[in-house]
């Protein structure tokens, strides 16, 4: 017998053992190809997001290492990476070290953890930039399988310095630790109550149960930004660098509101409310300029301009209420400001729209509705290539971003005009993707 | 159109039913001969002989399964274009030629013997693939059947080239202790 013989034979198969294979074959075939389709769906989706959002910074997860200033600064003059202001610190035998900075997410808020439950915790609202969740209120955090979430790190950087004007003993420095990061649903274990945690969250709804939560946020990313070993021993002191939007000016103080931190840890909450006093050797620095050793006024940094400045804490934090802080150098901010807005009218010196998201998120809440974009002789419009660089060009005009556009504006400053108006005096003006 | 209704125009004798075959079964047919062949013009010869076959042959048979009856056609019919191909290259002397002529005094009673043979190598392969699992039926009848590439049957069958490969080699192992058994010469 020969190969062809069976081979032939095959001719006589019953129908029912050919067919069986028939089916498979097509099925499995068109199974494949339908998911190959899925594929290329989902490939040619991510490449398209990438494109589209590969240069913005992510807002909704703790940022680390020098993320912020990275991201941050892409949109920034002059300022690449980690500031002057810090560099100053760097080279005049200050800090000699910056871990990181943490901004305030758009949708994040500050809280102290003081009951666990069954896949959530109840807490209270320490710090939070989004205007339903004030200080003191208490919120229900709905925890999922997604959540990431982050244990404060004890194991990092620890650097002795000598002090300077402040004359403490040594500073304290934590850094995270990149491997502590989780995916999944964290437990008591993970955040006992009392730990001071930072939420960002998906979701905000109105509480049921009044006397237990007054807010009920579903978390998205949590990471502890104080953990069950102070950030700071018995005499010691802290130094930090705030991020503060200057309030009202006094006599001899200003007030403002912590908007971000360079360290990020074992200092106040971003949203506090801060009376900031001046400590006798206080610095000041302008942009381009030199520090000087001289008492800074209103007209170096009028009301709604934000600032950096270095406060160096002997006390722990009093998150109720207002808290107080001295600091020993103040400067432009390094950090960069936008504003995301849709344009409603254009006038003789920028635009009016309405007030849609900042720092390069869009978001679904907002402070007021009403932005009021000015120009100055310096404002200049950015184009931007897919490879992110940027051209930049001339005053934008109506004809570059006409009305209806989103855009991004980057700011000097910002000014509360009333309750439902703020004016930004733009820097540059992009369109917003 | 269903199956049904086309074996019904065969029946009727309606050329529309070869346009309807075609429609429906065309590629499917195309693919099996290409299988066999390896080539374009051979295998819409073979299919187009498969119409032919199936105008011939329906009626009086009549096909449960169309797509079944008429894959085996092509299949016999590419099968035979092949050999015709091969022995016109392989013998390109006058006597190979002078050989291929003499056939046809034999070819009757050995085609008619042969084919009984075949017959029963079939029946018995039938029940032989009926002692296999899925899987293993599906690559055998998908490689050795069909044709299709190690690459292809290991695709639709679920499972990695190298598996499919030492899978077949085993079906192979058995189905040739199974014919021994059976009483085939082997």
């Amino acid at each position: 017998m020969k190969a062809e013989n069976i081979s032939d034979a095959l001719n006589f198969l019953d129908d029912d053992i050919i067919e069986e294979t028939e089916r498979i074959r097509s099925k499995k075939k068109s199974y494949k190809s339908r998911w190959i389709k899925c594929l290329s769906a989902a490939a040619c989706l991510c490449i398209a997001l990438v494109a589209v959002f590969g240069i913005v910074p992510q807002f909704d997860s703790p940022l680390r290492g020098n993320d912020l200033n990275s991201a941050n600064n892409s949109s920034w003059a002059g300022t690449k990476g980690e500031s002057q202001f810090v560099d100053e610190y760097k080279y005049g035998g200050g800090l000699g070290y910056v871990a990181g900075s943490i901004s305030m997410p758009a949708d994040g808020v500050y809280l102290e953890i003081t009951e666990w439950k069954k896949n959530c915790f109840y807490a209270l609202v320490l710090g939070s930039e989004n205007k339903e969740l004030t200080n003191g209120m208490k919120v229900k955090v709905k925890l999922n399988k997604t959540s990431e979430y982050c244990k404060y790190s004890d194991g990092g950087v620890k650097i002795q310095l000598d002090g300077e004007s402040a004359g403490s003993k040594s500073y304290y420095w934590f850094g995270w630790d990149e491997d502590s990061y989780s995916q999944g649903r964290p437990v008591e274990e993970d955040f006992p109550v009392g730990t001071k945690v930072c939420v960002t969250f998906s979701k905000i709804r109105n509480s049921f149960l009044n006397n237990k939560a007054d807010k009920v946020i579903t978390a998205t990313h949590l990471y502890e930004y104080r953990g069950e070993t102070p950030a700071r021993g018995p005499g010691d002191t802290v130094r930090i660098t705030y991020y503060v939007e200057i309030t009202k000016w006094g006599k001899k103080e200003f007030e403002g509101i912590i908007k971000g931190t360079v360290d990020g840890v074992g200092g106040l909450p971003l949203g506090k409310e801060v009376t900031v006093k001046f400590d006798e050797n206080i610095r000041v620095r302008k942009q381009g300029e030199k520090f000087e050793n001289r008492v800074p006024t209103e007209e170096d940094f009028p009301v709604g301009t934000r600032v950096e400045v270095l406060a160096v804490e002997k006390n722990e934090p009093q998150y109720l209420g207002k808290s107080e802080i001295t600091i020993y150098s103040i400067g432009d901010l390094s950090m960069p400001q936008t504003v995301v807005v849709k344009i409603d009218e254009w006038n003789d010196n920028g635009f009016m729209g309405t007030f849609s998201g900042e720092n390069g998120q869009q978001i679904s809440y907002s402070v007021c509705n009403t932005a009021i974009v000015e120009f100055t002789e310096d404002t200049r419009m950015e184009t931007r290539t897919r490879l992110g660089t940027t051209i930049i060009s001339l005053a934008p005009t109506e004809e570059d971003f006409p009305v209806g556009a989103m855009v991004e504006v980057s700011y000097k400053k910002s000014m509360q005009k009333s309750s439902d108006e703020i004016v930004y005096t733009a820097e540059r003006v992009w369109l917003y993707e | 159109m269903q199956d049904e209704k086309i074996v019904e125009l065969y029946f009727s004798r309606d050329e529309l039913a070869l346009k309807e075959t075609e429609a429906k079964y065309g590629k499917y047919l195309f693919k099996i001969a290409f299988d066999v062949l390896a080539d374009i013009s051979d295998s819409e010869e073979s299919v187009n002989d498969t119409y032919l076959a199936a105008w011939n042959s329906i009626p009086p048979n009549k096909p449960t399964m169309l797509s079944t009856y008429l894959g085996k056609l092509t299949r016999r019919i590419s099968i035979d274009i092949f050999r015709k191909k091969i022995s016109k290259k392989r013998n390109g002397s006058q006597y190979a030629l002078s050989v291929t002529e003499l056939e046809d005094c034999v070819k009757s009673t050995e085609n008619m013997e042969e084919e009984m043979e075949n017959k029963a190598l079939g029946l018995a392969i039938n029940d032989f693939l009926r002692t296999l699992s899925k899987e293993s039926r599906v690559l055998f009848v998908g490689r050795y059947y069909f044709c299709d590439s190690l690459k292809e049957v290991a695709r639709y069958a679920g499972v990695s080239e190298s598996k499919a490969k030492s899978n077949l080699f085993r079906t192979r192992q058995k189905l040739k202790d199974y014919l021994l058994k059976e009483g085939f010469e082997i």
